[in-house]
């Protein structure tokens, strides 16, 4: 386990989940043991308030509350757990079996669950618990037969999803059965989803056996739970209102750890550590006065990029970018190009540290915080990995005539017009169709047409794109690469162009900038390249790895997906 | 259902009515609640309602109304309704005296009773109640093909010949056995007058949907099935009671009746003021204050006390072991669990407003472990409860415990009041002991006595019990022949010394209720039942 | 089971494109979409009708004597069970059953004789008005909370929000309905006067109750829609809207909040069914006339045609709302229609 793992199992809400649910295991343990007699037995002083012998009063038996909340923990655990068991348990096996089943029974399976999970779970408690005659058994499994639709539509989906994995679907061609298929490779998959989820089935559990318990369906005498006292203290609640703490602290408590430990188990099961970009105001001037004589766009001086007391990740980086020149950064992932690219656009990665002794685009200084709109009109950026750059759930449309309506407050229909031209101009067949169709309706390719094609409709002085060719096959590269090549031409736009493909970089490039480690170790011309008129082992090593673009059919570098590291 | 047991909406309209029987005791009680208590002899009658703050009263009804047909009356909601939308013949006064409604003279002997009708009497739709309209409905209820749950208590178990004199304007009654119970029976809500449009058309009369079926003050303005009642008082009504005391304060136009089980929930309404008259069945009968400018008077809804079943074959068919169990448990300790000691502890099976019902506390078997102990180690006992009886059951749940802790093995069975009804009648097996909590909606013994004498239930009779005991049969029978009261209550202590000292019956302690009204607003409270048709307006 | 449904965001994936569908009018997303749909809610309510048949008289108790009274008679009891038709066999009660059904006549009560149909209708305004208002409440309330939360604490920022909204959302979940219901009444109605304690009565009675009621599902709504934002943020086109110079509140209505839509509308869709008969606490603690005290009294009175009326009537508003549910999410993403990929 690694620092970071541990950190996490280590948040406050853990330890205090933690804390709080071995408290009551504790308490369900000792308790039972050390204060049935107070608890359980009929005494004269019945229906007393709080006294030093009493610390929560007596109910109208004589019973001792405060006793009587600690003893209760434990039928409550094993309630709560048994209904938990129970619904997870049963869940799963209906969940899988609809799964296995054929796809006709599934289809009505599923519509019938479907049903059976909006059904007020209460009610069907209700009935349950009314048939098999109310008691801590029957509580138990009313609450839990009833969970069990919830927890097995979930299943379901989780086998769903994990069915079309490749492992899956490869043990399914080789004639594996099902029932194996099951059990072998899909049932860990979901493991850690469904564990989760058991948490949040036992506080459900506990909550709703207390409400059922408030119904008057819930444990009877002599046994007793949280809820039973509650229940039995409703009726003095305005009168004897100190006879329901007990229970009612016992009850949140308890929904509290379980919940808390629920919410650790999810944080640690989904680590975000990615960084989120975004424009972060640093104490300094919007513009700058250029020096005189300075001609280039884009000047970066000593750049630092670094975890905050932490490792430097970009160690002094200096460039400039001249108007019209297009210059490439490469290197393997983790070298630190996307980090300088995006403090170059501006869009520096939020809690990092950056320092540098200049950063400008035109006078616009990217330390400060320039004017939105300007940055928007002069520097566009292109991603990489067109099948999520754009809103799944919006239109193209909507998307692509978002910076002309928002920063050049152009009106939808003119915005739209541009547009329309602009993808004409990336030769996107029926171009006004495509702006009321769905991203995914899109193939990669002509997503990642229209998102150069949205880059340019601002006529921007400077285009960022960061691994704009990854995950596009390699015919597609080449007609993305064609069509940077046309913007050049046609509009000497400044490019900083990302990548880790020497090849494309070589076809497209003035100046290539070898990054390894966060420093720049080379630096090219496109002769040079095209000569392999390199020094640097690294870049040596970094050509022998890429075949050239236009005769390779392989793809280049596949599994790397780029994220900002 | 209500956590609370007072609260349920069946714990009133499933208790034994017939157990209850008729209260026509001596010790009736008669309570003005609200302001204003002191009324001079002005005749009773709508007062002018235009000099006071409102027209209207909200109350609630714990549940929904079963049926709205007086011989079908079988909840406490029943009985509500039925005071307003129906007159009976006579009506209980205070001390269990009785006085004219419908009926302004009547002559009665054992075996016969004769009344003369109120004359210029309207029912809701117009139509005159004449004597032939109150001896159709009174047919009605006395038919066997009724099946009235009222019936025997009203006439008794031999046949009532009835029939109407229009010329005189007499009702004639003919009892082929004798029942002295009668003229109380003509008092009982079973026994109110539906006129003739409620009697052509039976199903509209249960559902309240025949507007001209009533005699009593108020017509059903509005009926919501599970959400509210709206009476409005009849402007052509005048054939009120003929109480002592005439009641103060003026007439509601309306009465608003929402449905609330909740009696915590109800207390508040009280407090804030948008329910005016409310029974409370819980503690919080303790947050209302006199000074406070609240009304309150506690009454028993129900008596409680332990029963067994004394079919062959079980434990309790054993005198000895009865007495023991009576002997293990505490009048207060089971008063304290089922009402949190707001209860009365009671002398009888029967509440104290039963005429004749045993006030000598000597008689009751007094709390001995000690000598209990040895008797009920290690003996299987068998419980059923009903949840209703206490909060979750706390009334049995303290039955068992004690006679755990004086060593019985006891397995107790808490279920609902559906459950146990249906267990303890039709399945006679699968109980040795019960709380029994008898409704005192009639108050006789005879009612009292039925669900642990007389012909068993699984032989078609009402007794629960099971054993037939003929010698307390034979003692109520004799009491049925005996017009002087004072006869009538020997021979009634006999049978309740048998029932009591042989601990046939356990006697514990009233299930209560307490009558609260705002400040500004009465009702009474007469023989241990409030009654509806009394809520005034005050102010 | 609200809150194990969280992680149900993603639709069941479409079964259907594996099925013989000869004709091109089927292979219409709508077509395939409504088809499956109609076949959904004629399967439910034909499991419902066998369901509430069978079940219902499982539940120990007779009938018959509780409509009797108790005072009645072994005769009487038995006169009742006939007039009830409980004495009829079995497959005759279900034909009788069924044929009402189609009917549209679900019955009359066994105890008070009043139309089914009658009393659930006097009912249902009473609940959906505090089930739509709360769950509009939930909505509004835990939907902004819920995205400034993930966006404030986005990338492990501010740690201690994220550990107060984890504590808070979990605390208010816990507290047993009643109890937060009772203080709701003893702060704002019976100490400050400022609310009616119970009844429904105008359009004041309306605020404690629905309060009570949104409690709970705001805390489930609020945290899934943190734990949904925290992964949009983490999206791709989030770069890009960032890459297009947003406003940050730009970013989060236009391109955060419609990727919410998905798993916020499902689950209110079943917190909206739930509540609809699952308010029972609620109901009870405020006098509140709704279905789900009318099926618990009916339970109480062993009154069959009312448990099932309400139980049927109960499942099939909890199949309307789904299938409302994924119709407006089809409109408003044809994706969903269930042909295409589910991620």
């Amino acid at each position: 386990m690694n620092s970071k793992k541990v950190r996490a199992l280590l948040s406050p809400s853990m330890i205090g989940g933690i804390t709080i649910l071995l408290l009551l295991v504790l308490t369900a343990v000792v308790a039972p043991m050390t204060m049935s007699t107070a608890a359980n037995s009929l005494t004269p002083d019945a229906g007393a308030g709080p006294s030093p012998a009493h610390w929560l009063g007596t109910d109208d038996l004589g019973h001792d509350l405060f006793s009587r909340s600690l003893v209760a923990t434990r039928l409550t655990l094993l309630m709560a757990s048994g209904a938990a068991t129970i619904s997870v348990a049963s869940g799963i096996v209906v969940g899988l079996a609809i799964w296995l089943a054929g796809p006709r029974i599934r289809e009505a399976a599923l519509r019938v669950l479907e049903t059976a999970v909006a059904y007020p779970s209460l009610i069907f408690a209700l009935v349950i618990a009314a048939i098999l005659q109310p008691g801590a058994t029957s509580s138990v499994v009313a609450i839990g037969v009833a969970g069990i639709p919830g927890f097995a539509r979930i299943t379901a989906n989780l086998a769903s999803a994990v069915s079309r994995s490749d492992f899956v679907v490869t043990a399914r061609l080789l004639g594996v059965s099902p029932l194996r298929i099951a059990s072998r490779h899909m049932l860990p998959n979901m493991a850690e989803p469904l564990l989760i989820l058991s948490a949040t089935v036992f506080s459900l559990s506990l909550v709703e056996i207390s409400a059922l318990s408030f119904i008057g369906l819930g444990v009877q005498a002599p046994d007793y739970d949280f809820g039973r006292p509650l229940n039995d203290s409703l009726n003095a609640l305005y009168t004897q209102p100190i006879q329901a703490v007990g229970p009612s602290a016992m009850i949140v408590l308890t929904g509290l750890a379980a919940m808390l430990v629920g919410d650790s188990l999810a944080a640690n099961a989904n680590p975000r550590t990615k960084r989120r970009q975004g424009p972060r105001s640093l104490a300094a001037k919007q513009t700058l006065a250029n020096d005189a004589g300075d001609q280039a766009l884009v000047r970066v001086d000593n750049l630092r990029i670094g975890i905050p007391g932490g490792t430097e990740l970009i160690k002094g980086v200096s460039f400039t970018i001249k108007p019209g020149e297009v210059v490439a950064l490469v290197g393997e992932s983790g070298s630190g190009k996307s980090l300088t690219a995006m403090a170059v656009a501006g869009l520096p990665a939020e809690g990092l540290s950056l320092s540098a002794d200049l950063l400008r685009v035109g006078n616009m200084n990217m330390l400060g915080r320039p004017d939105q709109a300007r940055l928007a009109k002069e520097i566009s950026v292109v991603y990489q990995d067109p099948g999520t750059t754009f809103n799944p759930s919006l239109r193209m449309g909507a998307q692509l005539t978002e910076v002309l309506r928002t920063h050049l407050r152009l009106s939808r229909a003119e915005a739209r017009q541009r547009v329309i031209e602009a993808l004409e101009a990336v030769n996107i067949s029926r171009p006004a169709e495509r702006l009321r169709q769905h991203p995914h309706e899109l193939s990669g390719g002509m997503r990642q047409r229209a998102m150069i094609a949205s880059s340019m409709v601002v006529s921007p002085a400077l285009i960022v794109a960061d691994e704009p060719t990854t995950a596009l096959d390699v015919t597609v590269q080449a007609e993305v690469v064609r069509e940077f090549r046309r913007i050049h031409r046609e509009n000497s736009t400044a490019m900083l162009f990302i990548s880790h493909d020497l090849g494309v970089v070589q076809e497209l490039c003035d100046t290539v900038l070898v990054m390894k480690s966060g420093e720049i170790v080379e630096r090219l011309t496109a002769v040079e390249l095209k000569n392999r008129d390199v020094n640097h082992p690294y870049t040596k090593s970094l050509l022998a790895a890429v075949p050239v673009l236009q005769i390779s059919g392989a793809p280049a570098m596949a599994g790397e997906q780029g994220k900002l590291q | 259902m209500m956590p609370e047991t007072t609260n349920s909406p069946t714990w009133r309209s499933r208790l034994p009515q017939t157990k209850a029987g008729m209260a026509l005791g001596a010790a009736g009680i008669a309570l003005v609640l609200g302001a204003a208590g002191c009324s001079t002899g002005s005749p009773a009658g709508p007062a002018s309602a235009a000099k006071m703050s409102t027209d209207t009263i909200n109350t609630v009804l714990t549940s929904d109304p079963t049926t709205f047909d007086p011989a079908a009356v079988q909840n406490n909601d029943d009985y509500t309704v039925n005071r307003l939308l129906f007159d009976t013949l006579v009506r209980r006064d205070a001390n269990n005296k009785i006085v004219g409604d419908l009926a302004t003279d009547w002559k009665v002997t054992p075996t016969q009773g004769i009344f003369t009708i109120r004359k210029g009497s309207t029912c809701s739709d117009g139509t005159p109640v004449t004597a032939e309209v109150v001896a159709n409905s009174l047919k009605h209820f006395a038919a066997p093909e009724t099946k009235s749950n009222f019936r025997n208590l009203t006439f008794g178990t031999g046949t009532a010949a009835i029939s109407s004199d229009a010329a005189a304007g007499t009702v004639t009654i003919n009892l082929s056995q004798p029942w002295t119970d009668l003229l109380q029976g003509m008092s009982l809500h079973a026994s109110g007058i539906v006129c003739p449009a409620g009697l052509k058309d039976p199903k509209a009369l249960k559902t309240g949907d025949a507007p001209g079926a009533f005699s009593g003050p108020f017509t059903l303005a509005k009926h919501e099935h599970g959400v509210k009642y709206t009476f409005s008082l009849r402007q052509d009504y005048d054939a009120w009671p003929k109480y002592a005391t005439a009641l103060s304060g003026a007439l509601p136009a309306t009465i608003n009746a929402a449905v609330n089980a909740n009696s915590s929930s109800v207390a508040n309404q009280l407090l804030t003021g948008t329910v005016d008259i409310a029974n409370l069945t819980t503690k919080d009968m303790d947050r209302f204050k006199a000074d406070q400018g609240y009304g309150t008077a506690k009454f028993p809804i129900a008596s409680y006390y332990v029963m067994f079943n004394e079919r062959p074959g079980h434990p309790f068919t054993d005198t000895t072991l009865r007495q023991s169990v009576a002997k293990a448990i505490r009048q207060q300790a089971f008063n304290q669990a089922a009402s949190g000691g707001l209860g009365e502890l009671y002398t009888s099976f029967a509440s104290p407003g039963v005429p004749c019902a045993n006030t000598d506390a000597s008689i009751l078997i007094k709390e001995n472990t000690v000598e209990a102990k040895p008797k009920l180690t290690g003996l299987k006992v068998n419980m059923e409860g009903a949840q209703v009886f206490g909060p979750n059951g706390a009334a049995n749940t303290y039955v068992s415990e004690a006679l755990r802790a004086a060593g019985a093995d006891v397995k107790l069975n808490n279920v609902d009041v559906a459950t146990w009804s249906t267990d303890l009648t039709q399945k006679p097996d699968s109980w040795d002991i019960t709380v029994m909590a008898a409704i005192n909606a009639g108050g006789t013994m005879n009612g009292a006595l039925s669900t642990m004498v007389g012909t068993p239930a699984e032989k078609g009779g009402l007794n629960w019990g099971g054993a037939e005991n003929s010698a307390v049969v034979g003692l109520s029978e004799k009491a049925m022949t005996q017009t002087d009261e004072s006869q009538r209550c020997g021979t009634f202590q006999q049978a309740q010394q048998i029932m009591i000292s042989d601990a046939h019956a356990v006697p514990m302690s009233s299930m209560p209720a307490q009558a609260t009204t705002r400040s500004g607003f009465s009702m009474q409270v007469l023989n241990g039942q409030a009654d509806a048709s009394t809520m005034r307006i005050t102010k | 089971m609200t809150s194990t449904l969280v992680s149900d965001a993603n639709r069941t994936p479409g079964t259907n494109a594996g099925g013989p569908v000869p004709m091109r009018l089927l292979n219409h997303p709508w077509t395939a979409f409504v088809l499956r749909r109609a076949g959904g809610l004629l399967l439910s309510f034909l499991v419902l009708t066998i369901v509430t048949f069978v079940i219902v008289p499982l539940i120990p108790g007779d009938p018959a004597v509780i409509a009797a009274g108790e005072g009645a008679s072994a005769d009487k009891i038995q006169s009742v069970r006939s007039e009830l038709g409980l004495d009829q066999p079995l497959l005759v009660q279900f034909l009788n059953y069924f044929t009402g059904i189609l009917r549209l006549d679900i019955g009359t009560s066994f105890i008070s004789g009043d139309n089914v149909s009658t009393m659930i209708a006097n009912r249902f305004p009473y609940t959906a008005e505090i089930a739509l208002l709360a769950i509009g409440m939930v909505l509004l309330i835990a939907v902004p909370v819920g995205m400034s939360v993930a966006v404030l604490t986005n990338g492990g920022r501010r740690p201690w929000l994220d550990s107060m909204f984890n504590v808070l959302t979990s605390l208010f979940y816990s507290v047993p309905q009643y109890v937060m219901a009772t203080l709701l009444v003893t702060v704002f109605a019976v100490s400050l006067r400022l609310l009616p304690a119970a009844g429904a009565a105008g359009p004041t009675s309306l605020i404690l109750p629905t309060a009570a009621l949104m409690i709970g599902p705001s805390c489930v709504i609020a945290r899934v829609v943190r734990r949904e934002t925290a992964v949009v943020l983490d999206k791709d086109y989030i770069r890009t809207a960032r890459g297009w110079r947003l406003s940050a509140f730009r970013t989060h209505i236009r391109y955060v909040l419609p990727n919410l839509i998905t798993t916020t509308l499902t689950l209110s869709g079943l917190i909206l069914a739930a509540q609809l008969g699952g308010a029972v606490v609620i109901e009870t603690v405020f006098a509140w006339p709704g279905l789900g005290q009318g099926i618990v009294n009916a339970i109480l009175q062993r009154d069959y045609p009312v448990i099932r009326g309400i139980i049927m009537v109960l499942g099939l508003l909890a199949t309307l709302i789904i299938v409302i549910v994924d119709v407006v999410l089809a409109v408003i993403d044809p994706r969903n229609l269930g042909g295409g990929t589910h991620e």
